[in-house]
């Protein structure tokens, strides 16, 4: 099992996040749980962050994701069995952030991820500016992936994968009450592996004639990808302490997957803004890969198997809805140490639409967290 | 990437919000989740279960109050 089949852009993006030169120290540490009906994964983490000298702020952070659970077995149309196992998985990385002007900053960051066939390893370039009366803040990303992905059946195998991954923000100050924030991004992964960029190096595609499967291939996905993604979000003010968020983002790629993200947020600050409070949802629709099929059917009159194939059901076509909340607490302060607890709770359903032998997965995703400021 | 072209430049067109007029910008209301551990996990969740990945925007703008 895969943990980190989105560690490209996703897990890195956030931990490479653009520290102010200016902020406060600052430590935390939480714990999420994921939970469906096939798996549950514990998430402990912790971060930390100092000015280490003037103008110049240091940041780590080790996360860990223990996973355990079944992967269901099918048969051409149902749930036959599952097949039990634990794993888990690690990353960390450390960031540094130089701000010789109040107006723009500098940094990097290194990331590093392991799991027992899987090890991810990134350095992230970044530079910020402040433009137009400190009106717009431009921000430029660039990313370098490593990849070497085994399978627990080959301890010789060890195949590479590199990236490049490229991001551009644009966020605005509209007015008193608003702001406005761009991003595109692009991400291009070239694959050494024979059976290309593939998420799990252990799935097979069955094949089938009238119905009965006669043979199992492994699936084979194309050896390259680039993945576009444009998103826009918007903060808005509306008085008393209540703000509305709202974002959207379009996805398209090579392999012809593309995808529309929507999300909201209605956040409120309470009690000396000692609680906010947030309520939240986010909708995504995806349209499938080109070669994706949950069955492929042997021809008789011509039975070599395509050369793209796949029945990776997040590649296919599907939808997921998230409605959560959460609750952030500033507890009375401990001597120099500013505390606040966090708290969330979400629900999600995920609706694959063209893959009828496992359609749906319900999740919940919750998770405490405290963190301090000096 | 044309479309953030153009967007940088009507950006640049909006009335400047003096700085001591930014207060309301720095509200808790107007922020993301303040744990960065938090966002990454729920990136991490979401591209493990869909094909969709990038765009995220981390942070936003500065409020140009220092």
């Amino acid at each position: 099992v895969r943990l980190q089949l989105g560690a490209g852009i996703g897990v890195l993006a956030a931990a490479v996040t653009a520290t102010p030169a200016h902020a406060d120290d600052w430590v935390g540490a939480r714990n999420d749980v994921y939970a469906d009906e096939w798996i549950v994964v514990v998430s402990p983490a912790a971060r930390g962050r100092a000015e280490i000298a003037d103008r110049v702020v240091v940041e780590g952070g080790f996360a860990l994701d223990v996973l355990s659970g079944a992967t269901p077995v099918l048969a051409t149309d149902a749930v036959t069995s599952a097949t039990y196992f634990s794993e888990s998985r690690r990353d960390s990385h450390l960031s540094i952030t130089y701000a010789p002007a109040e107006r723009w900053d500098v940094g990097a960051t290194g990331f590093v991820s392991v799991e027992p066939d899987h090890i991810t390893a990134s350095g992230t370039a970044r530079g910020r500016v402040e433009v137009f009366q400190r009106m717009t803040t431009l921000a430029l990303d660039y990313s370098f992936l490593y990849e070497r992905v085994g399978t627990v059946h080959d301890p010789e195998l060890w195949l590479l994968t590199t990236g490049h991954v490229g991001k551009f923000t644009v966020s605005q100050i509209l007015s008193k009450r608003a702001t406005l924030t761009g991003v595109v991004s692009a991400q291009y992964t070239k694959c050494e592996d024979p059976l290309g960029c593939q998420a799990n190096p252990y799935r097979v595609v069955p094949m089938l004639d009238d119905g009965t499967i006669v043979v199992t291939v492994p699936e084979r996905h194309a050896d390259q990808r680039l993945r576009t993604a444009a998103a826009l979000r918007l903060s808005h003010h509306l008085g008393r302490g209540i703000g509305v968020q709202a974002g959207y983002r379009f996805y398209a790629d090579t392999w012809k997957v593309t995808g529309h993200t929507g999300d909201a947020a209605l956040v409120g600050a309470f009690l000396d803004d000692s609680l906010v409070a947030r309520l939240e949802g986010r909708f995504t629709w995806q349209e499938p890969a080109s070669f994706f099929s949950a069955r492929y059917s042997i021809d008789p009159s011509d039975p070599a198997v395509p050369e793209y194939r796949t029945a990776d059901r997040e590649l296919a076509r599907l939808y997921n809805v998230l409605v959560g909340a959460r609750l952030e607490h500033a507890v009375p302060r401990l001597g120099p140490v500013e505390l606040t607890a966090n708290a969330r709770l979400s629900r999600i359903w995920y609706r694959y639409l063209n893959y009828p032998q496992l359609p749906r997965r319900n999740a919940w995703l919750m998770g405490v967290g405290v963190n301090g400021e000096f | 990437l044309v479309a953030f072209v153009l967007l940088i430049f009507m950006a640049s067109a909006c009335k400047t919000v003096p700085a001591s007029q930014r207060g309301t910008l720095l509200e808790p209301c107007m922020q993301p989740p303040s744990d960065p551990m938090e966002i990454a996990l729920d990136s991490h969740v979401h591209e493990s279960r869909e094909a969709i990945v990038g765009g995220t925007a981390v942070g936003g703008p500065s409020c140009g109050c220092n």
